[in-house]
């Protein structure tokens, strides 16, 4: 192509009387409501996605319960039949160890889709304050090894997490309240093992779920090793991967080395990942209806504009302009409203984005900070994609218009232009 | 030897244009014409006769039904669209009715469209020889005006420098001063006969004006498709002069 369509093109773009507007504004449309839609949507589901899976990690790793031990066999005639006398294992809350942790959570924290792991001790016990008493989830954990895994910080109302070590704890704000516990008092754990330890309340969490709230206690992980008497072994290996989507994969990976029992999110919330998959889905055929609109609204502005310039389609065929050149400047046309649109709608949706993110609802706050009308999550991902697309838009709207151009009889365009 | 000067920059064989299916309508029954370097010929005759068509079909506009035409010796008939293109950019100027400049640009850039079409872009010597012309025809001080800053006389004489841009062989030229009152008519009229006495360009030139056509070295009249009078005006003239007077 050369200079020649380049600066007709763009002489026809700026004296269009409104139209190269008009097209403009209607790529401009689809970007900004794919880009707003994108963000307020993702913005939506990571609110949710953090209300279900930010006080869980993305994936454990858990020694796994044996099944029952056959003690006697009588085999069947054949094969077929026979009789099994099975032990029955006693029902124990206990979790059981991971032997060698510390070699697993290694090779864990090497995979490539893995972010952070952070080993912890869990077991069952029950809570002293006066003379009330409460069953608990004793849970050890290396306070800051379990905040790149889970986002604890967020949850935390009052006190400070990171202090959760040997002498300290962090307790469940229904827990708090039904022992009268607050920042600074001291509270007693006793586990199964039989082993009491005393502890002064550092944090204060809700983690949104009522099980956790009521029953989960977080101790440092040497002092809760000694209080449920597993040395120095762990019972839980929180791994957190680098896309909360793709956890399940991490977890296949995790299982095709290792035959612990290895859980993902994304198995225990398959109800949850299904709605969210419809409600993707759904959000991608509005935003590409939005973009097909865009798409008829650049054609059919495009080709009123390849009528209206006929007699100069002519006109620069009469002066040797050949078939290609005229549909090149089409093109490049097309190619101009989507660019310009799409600038338009991702600076206009972005400025959106980001003004009704820092909309907040008056006096409430979440995890500590104030807390927004609209959870908006804007990313340059949805800008460049929208952008991209409405540009193929505008290319691609603009070449059944540039080749009925193309193809006009010059002699025609004259007379009829 | 042939005479490069004798050969003729046009010609026409047995040209024939039918527009419409089956019977249709003949605007050309095998025309024979040509013109050589530097003729000014008029080209007249009434609506519908097929002088317009004939332009065409020599400007490589449209294609014949059938015969051939041969531009300084090319047959147009054996051309791609590329290569009629080509043609039209390089061995053609057209004139028209309205000057059917393009309101985006401006007088000068107007006039150097077809060096930008043709050349990819007028190099400074193809720049100066445009304002030359602008100026040769008074337009010095409106080359950066736009078309619609124009006179109708001053939007003609841009048409007529834009049609000379590329140095064509022939310039076709319908009916150009039909949309001008007589006064303005007439300056373009002379300004045709000038550029064409001073660059040796072929002008053909359709007319329903038969005072101007009187004007032109030569007069071919069209009538139903067909050339039915072709002769030179000054010999027309000196038959005139040579009548004894009663």
């Amino acid at each position: 192509m050369s200079k020649f369509e380049f600066k007709v093109a763009w002489r026809h773009l700026l004296t269009s009387h409104g139209q190269t507007e008009l097209t403009m504004g209607a790529v401009a449309v689809g970007v900004l409501l794919v880009v707003f839609l994108s963000s307020l949507i993702n913005g939506l589901q990571v609110g949710l996605i953090e209300d279900v899976v930010g006080s869980i990690p993305h994936i454990t790793v858990e020694a796994s319960t044996p099944g029952a031990t056959p003690l006697w066999k009588i085999p069947g005639k054949g094969g077929v039949g026979g009789l099994v006398v099975t032990k029955l294992e006693k029902m124990s809350t206990q979790k059981r160890k991971i032997r060698q942790w510390q070699r697993v959570s290694d090779t864990i924290s090497q995979l490539p889709g893995v972010e952070a792991v952070a080993p912890t001790v869990e077991g069952s016990g029950f809570v002293s304050r006066g003379v009330k008493n409460q069953g608990i989830i004793i849970i050890g954990i290396l306070p800051s090894e379990q905040m790149r895994v889970m986002s604890l910080k967020n949850r935390v109302l009052e006190g400070d997490i990171s202090k959760v070590d040997q002498q300290n704890a962090a307790i469940g704000v229904k827990l708090a309240d039904d022992i009268g516990a607050t920042i600074g008092s001291r509270i007693r754990l006793t586990s199964d093992a039989g082993i009491t330890q005393t502890y002064k309340v550092a944090a204060i969490f809700d983690m949104g779920i009522d099980q956790a709230n009521d029953a989960w206690v977080y101790t440092g992980l040497r002092s809760a090793q000694a209080l449920l008497n597993v040395g120095k072994d762990v019972t839980t290996i929180n791994v957190r991967s680098k896309s909360i989507f793709t956890a399940d994969k991490v977890a296949d990976q995790i299982k095709s080395f290792s035959p612990l029992l290895v859980t993902s999110w994304m198995d225990s919330n398959k109800a949850f990942l299904d709605t969210l998959r419809s409600q993707n889905t759904a959000a991608v055929i509005i935003q590409a209806m939005t973009l097909l609109a865009s798409a008829f609204g650049v054609a059919s502005v495009m080709i009123v504009f390849v009528v209206q310039k006929a007699r100069d389609i002519g006109i620069l065929k009469s002066m040797g302009a050949t078939a290609r050149q005229i549909q090149g400047i089409f093109v490049l046309e097309g190619l101009g409203v989507g660019i310009g649109g799409a600038l338009l709608g991702a600076g206009i949706g972005t400025g959106l984005c980001f003004l009704v993110q820092n909309l907040y609802l008056p006096g409430e706050t979440f995890g500590g900070k104030p807390a927004t009308i609209i959870p908006m999550q804007w990313d340059i991902s949805y800008v460049l994609a929208a952008s991209a697309v409405a540009i193929a838009v505008g290319l691609l709207s603009s070449v059944v218009p540039a080749r009925r151009a193309a193809k006009l009889d010059p002699v025609e365009a004259i007379r009829r232009g | 030897m042939d005479n490069i000067l004798e050969r003729p920059v046009v010609e026409t064989v047995k040209l024939s244009k039918r527009y419409g299916d089956g019977v249709g309508t003949w605007a050309l029954r095998g025309v024979d014409f040509c013109a050589r370097p530097g003729e000014f010929v008029a080209v007249v005759g009434a609506s519908g006769s097929g002088k317009s068509t004939l332009l065409n079909m020599i400007g490589a506009l449209d294609r014949p039904t059938s015969g051939f035409v041969k531009i300084n010796g090319q047959d147009t008939s054996k051309l791609d669209d590329n290569g009629l293109a080509a043609l039209r950019g390089g061995t053609l100027g057209f004139i028209f009715q309205f000057h059917y400049l393009l309101n985006e640009f401006s007088v000068l850039e107007n006039a150097l469209m077809p060096l930008s079409i043709c050349n990819g872009g007028p190099t400074s010597d193809d720049v100066e020889w445009v304002k030359s012309l602008l100026k040769r025809v008074g337009l010095a001080d409106r080359m950066k005006h736009r078309p619609g800053q124009l006179s109708g006389g001053q939007q003609q004489r841009a048409a007529i420098v834009r049609a000379l841009a590329n140095r064509p062989k022939v310039i076709l030229a319908d009916e150009p001063t039909g949309n001008l009152d007589s006064q303005n008519g007439a300056l373009v009229f002379d300004l045709l006969r000038e550029l064409n006495s001073l660059f040796g360009i072929a002008f053909l030139l359709v007319t329903h004006d038969d005072r101007l056509a009187q004007e032109a070295e030569r007069i071919v009249m069209v009538e139903d498709g067909r050339i039915v009078a072709d002769y030179e005006v000054a010999r027309v003239e000196e038959e005139i002069d040579d009548r004894p007077i009663a």
